[in-house]
């Protein structure tokens, strides 16, 4: 069967133009690449992540008791709707790596082999751990620097520095990694936990409920009414916890990186796509005679418009069948990464299918719709107008512009050229700064989007004004606190807070708090703190900070914000201290990163909590220049508070926040160089496919040029000039571009801090674009250039 | 013997009617009158050379019959057809099956074949089963004296043999008008020749021809001649109504 001319002609079409058909071939194929690999990293990630989660059978929510005896286990076991109950513990313990004390958690399990809830799995060593080891997470073998059949100096709140021996490793897809959280992770049995000095308690009660366990309005009414019986029951109920059901810690964060990289993909397809109309239109123009030869003996306007369709149709399928392969397999590897990365593990890199119906209908599509205009227009050319075209000329004069442009003088003929012939073609002017402006709008805001990022991390130091925040076991009175840290030479100044967990409460209530068995994810602190400390400036987002004479008046964070909504500022809100509801008026927000709390003043803290004169929370600030020095202070005021009896539950030095910020912020960050890398070069392509056709459809006028008497150098300054100020205007509405389109991004990009990126715009990207389009617009245009003025003059007046 | 009484001539039927045409153009330097008024028919069958100088119009009259371009103002019959009726779609479908239409500059598709630039036309109208088009196309070619070069692509032809295959493409459909506009004003003289035999050939095979020309041969060769200057049919020229 043979194919119909029409169809003969198209495909000879890609093969005379195969210089153009491979630059958007490629332009194409990246773009695919690019949204293939974030979409089904998307796909993969949003079910993996669940999957995971839900393999751990999470309990619907934790109440702190007292004590969980074995009666009470038995009694809530037997509570109507509550499905599964298990008794558990988590102990805020330190672990000595190197020099330092870092943050352990201790998680307590009584049965390793009966477990049904918040369930991790053995990877390698014993199980359950013998008596007196425990066995770590496998993330936090890097952390505590040390593995199964090492050991670690663990010290727990109410206990002496003791030696435990790692007897394994084990793989709990709950917790986001040790490097991350700066935690180290182990699991000890009752025993354990006993002779590391701690009552053997377990004071967690673990509970599946019945029915939906998706249900958050269910789980909370279950909770709450378990809690409110055992409180009538005489058992102290300390709080009640209800994570988001079904979701892990950071499930929110990765997906919504995941959404802002996904949108600059689509951003880059679709800029592929504008790349693919702007050279379309190119080749079109120098269709438009054949056009008319086809209308002429009887082709309609559907019918050429078919054809070219078709062109682009086949074009994009040759993309997708190169890109969407490539991007699968990418995405899989990328979801891998981000899987052991985040400490879950990728069970299946099968794609949703969902994901391959919106790729097929977009790589096919997308350049079909941006280039339909060209195709509409070019397809009603009518053949009179068709047959009339040779390539000189054209309606340049007719418009005021037109003229404007004519009576600029005072300019060398050359740079005259340029710009009037800028302005000979205005729609495929727009079309190629809209395709540049577009490439270097998005590549400035990739790097803005990524230096924001920077900048947010850096708000951890930048608003904290002391080195290391040591939280004690207990409040302890001030004055013992400052005659512990007199004697510790290189402190140059102390504040002591009161610091309490917290949750929205309710007068004659129990209240829920939004928080994850790993005591981070979804918990916010009560700090009391002087209103005019030296040790924190907080950007204020809304309203005001603490004022000296504030009583009731408290300050949140944007993460706090949210679970006490719909509050806001000037209403008043409850938070429980120790059990008990206090009341309080919202005065203000302010970012706070690296953490996210409450502020009251200490006056009032003290006045609602009945405790003056006591602090759990020292923020400490050194006199020292250097870290090391820092450091070693740092270390010196820990001993000092140890020696004097003081129990210090977590110290945090202000490097080891700063690093974990970072360690949050590095995989989006570099997940960005690598997005705004392949926006330069589709941009790049762009440029210079646009460049070279401009340049070649200008041969013959060229070639008129020189038969009067124009030297080769002088067209190549009309050419290259042509070349640049087109380069240099793209720029510069690439630039105003990139301001709203860093502001969108950094909305989006900022929830995992809560609030959005700082407004950044980056200058060495700016000037790192600016250089490029200067630089590929100048050999773009100069090759062609060269190249035609070497033709015999001949030549280049009969070329079409 | 009385001689047989002589039978008055049946009128021919019109294969063109043009009444008060008026063609006016949008130009840079403002407004342009490429026809003024023009009233012209032409008879099937007729062979008809439209003379004049450049810029008189000749162009923009062919374009009128063809349906390439519209009026300002008139009225337009081709073929038995209302031009003014159509919208660009049926005049593209119309024009396909019953004008060919050969150009100057021959304007063949470059990229494909002699006989694939025949077959195009045939593939746009559907005007016969596909397996029929390649024979036709051969078979016009062979009409023509270019069957050797069918597979060859125009760039390697010469220029009256590039002429040769735009009229075969122009007869691809059968149309009953054949148009040509300055068909050997890029032609050797020798060449021309050759190409206007072939124009002689069609009308006396009774399609009507209507050629634009500066060829002062044609003139002997046509059955008429409609002159045109600065847009106007000029009144003393065997032109103008058919008698």
């Amino acid at each position: 069967m043979t194919l119909d001319t029409r169809w003969k002609k198209t495909l000879r079409d890609i093969t005379g133009y195969r210089g153009r058909a491979l630059a958007l071939f490629v332009a194409l194929a990246v773009g695919i690449f690019t949204v293939s690999t974030m979409l089904g990293a998307y796909g993969i990630v949003r079910r993996e992540i669940t999957v995971n989660y839900a393999r751990t059978s999470p309990a619907s929510a934790t109440i702190e008791v007292g004590e969980v005896t074995p009666s009470v286990l038995a009694s809530v076991r037997q509570f109507p709707g509550v499905a599964v109950a298990e008794a558990r513990a988590v102990v805020e313990a330190r672990a000595k790596v190197g020099d330092e004390w870092m943050r352990m958690l201790l998680f307590v399990v009584d049965d390793f082999g009966g477990m049904r809830l918040n369930v991790f799995n053995r990877d390698s060593g014993a199980w359950p751990p013998p008596a007196g080891s425990m066995l770590i997470e496998r993330q936090a073998i890097g952390f505590l620097m040390a593995g199964e059949g090492q050991s670690v100096t663990v010290r727990t709140p109410h206990g002496s520095p003791r030696v435990v021996p790692i007897a394994g490793v084990v793989h709990d897809t709950t917790l986001a990694p040790a490097w991350q959280e700066q935690t180290g992770y182990g699991y000890i049995t009752r025993e354990t936990l006993q002779s590391l000095g701690e009552p053997p308690v377990l004071d967690e009660l673990r509970i599946l409920v019945e029915g939906n366990a998706m249900s958050t309005a269910l789980i909370d009414a279950k909770a709450v009414e378990l809690a409110t019986a055992l409180k009538g029951q005489g058992i102290e109920v300390h709080s009640v916890k209800v994570p988001p059901p079904g979701q892990h810690p950071h499930q929110g964060q990765i997906l919504a990186s995941l959404r802002s990289f996904l949108s600059l993909s689509s951003l880059a397809l679709v800029l592929s796509a504008i790349l693919v109309a702007a050279v379309l239109n190119a080749i079109l123009a120098r269709q438009v005679r054949e056009i008319g030869i086809m209308k002429a003996v009887g082709a309609r306007s559907g019918q050429i418009g078919v054809m070219y369709g078709a062109l682009l149709l086949a074009l994009g399928a040759a993309s997708l069948a190169v890109g969407l392969p490539l991007g699968v397999v990418a995405s899989g590897r990328l979801a891998q990464r981000l899987a052991d990365t985040m400490n879950f593990t990728v069970t299946s890199t099968a794609i949703p299918a969902w994901v391959y119906a919106i790729l097929i209908g977009a790589g096919l599509l997308m350049p079909l719709v941006t280039s339909l205009p060209a195709i509409v227009t070019a397809s009603r050319t009518s053949v009179r107008g068709a047959l009339g075209v040779l390539g000189v000329g054209g309606a340049f004069g007719a418009q005021r512009f037109d003229r404007m442009l004519t009576s600029l003088g005072g300019f060398a003929l050359p740079f005259l050229l340029a710009v009037r012939n800028m302005f000979r073609r205005r729609g495929r002017l727009v079309l190629s700064l809209a395709l540049l402006a577009a490439g270097g709008g998005l590549f400035m805001t990739a790097v803005s989007v990524r230096d924001g990022w920077w900048a947010m991390a850096d708000h951890v130091t930048t608003d904290r004004a002391y080195d290391a925040n040591f939280l004690l076991t207990e409040p302890v009175p001030v004055g013992r606190i400052r005659q512990a840290l007199a004697q510790v030479g290189g402190i140059r100044a102390i504040e002591v807070w009161q610091n309490n967990q917290t949750a929205v409460a309710r007068k004659g209530r129990v209240d829920v708090m939004r928080t994850y068995p790993d005591r981070g994810h979804g918990s916010f602190a009560l700090l009391g703190v002087p209103p005019q400390t030296t040790m924190i400036r907080f950007p204020v987002i809304e309203g005001r900070w603490l004022a000296r004479d504030d009583i009731d008046a408290v300050v949140l964070t944007p993460h706090v914000l949210r679970q006490v909504a719909p509050a806001k500022v000037g209403d008043r809100i409850f938070l429980s201290i120790e059990g008990k509801p206090t009341e309080w008026k919202i005065v203000g927000v302010v970012l706070e990163i690296g953490g996210g709390g409450a502020y009251v003043s200490s006056a009032g803290y003290a006045r609602a909590s009945g405790s003056e004169g006591t602090g759990r929370d020292i923020r400490l600030a050194t006199a020292a220049s250097r870290m090391d020095e820092r450091d070693r202070v740092v270390r010196a005021a820990e001993r000092a508070l140890d020696e004097a009896g003081i129990g210090v539950q977590r110290s945090m030095p202000l490097g080891r926040l700063h690093a974990a910020m970072v360690g949050h912020v590095e995989v989006p960050v570099r997940m960005l160089i690598a997005a705004s890398v392949l926006l330069a070069l589709i941009g790049g392509l762009g440029l210079a496919s646009m460049v070279t056709v401009n340049v070649l459809e200008r041969t013959r006028e060229l070639g008129v040029m020189r038969a009067i008497g124009a030297k080769p150098g002088v067209i190549l300054k009309v050419i290259v000039g042509e070349g640049v100020l087109i380069a240099s205007m793209s720029w510069f509405v690439a630039l105003l571009l990139s301001l709203p389109l860093t502001r969108a991004l950094g909305l989006l990009a900022g929830h995992m801090f809560g609030a959005p990126l700082p407004f950044t715009i980056s200058v060495a990207a700016a000037i790192g674009w600016l250089g490029l389009v200067l630089i590929v617009a100048a050999a773009a245009s100069a090759v062609p250039a060269l190249r035609a003025s070497r033709l015999v003059v001949r030549e280049a007046l009969a070329y079409e | 013997m009385k001689a047989a009484a002589v039978k008055p001539e049946a009128p021919k039927a019109l294969a063109v009617r043009m009444r008060d045409v008026v063609k006016t153009y949008e130009a840079a330097a403002g407004e342009f009158t490429a026809l003024h008024d023009v009233s012209l028919e032409i008879a099937q069958g007729d062979f008809v050379a439209v003379v004049g100088k450049s810029g008189s119009g000749k162009s923009t009259l062919l374009n009128m019959i063809a349906g390439i371009d519209r009026p300002s103002s008139g009225e337009i019959s081709v073929a038995g057809t209302r031009l003014n009726d159509l919208s660009e779609s049926m005049l593209a479908r119309w024009r396909g099956k019953n004008v060919g239409i050969v150009f100057q500059f021959f304007q063949l598709l470059p990229t494909l074949t002699v006989a694939e630039n025949v077959v195009l036309p045939m593939d746009f109208g559907a005007t016969y089963p596909v397996r029929e088009r390649r024979p036709r196309a051969l078979a016009l070619l062979e009409r023509v004296g270019i069957a050797d070069q069918a597979d060859k692509l125009p760039a390697t032809l010469s220029g009256g043999q590039q002429q040769r295959a735009a009229i075969a493409r122009a007869l691809a459909n059968g149309p009953p008008i054949f148009l040509a506009d300055e068909p050997t004003g890029n032609l050797d003289s020798h060449t021309a020749g050759l190409i206007l035999e072939l124009f002689t050939g069609l009308a006396g095979a009774g399609t009507t021809l209507v050629i634009v020309t500066h060829e002062r041969e044609i003139a002997t060769l046509v059955n008429r001649v409609v002159l045109l200057a600065d847009g106007r049919v000029q009144p003393d020229t065997p032109a103008g109504v058919s008698p």
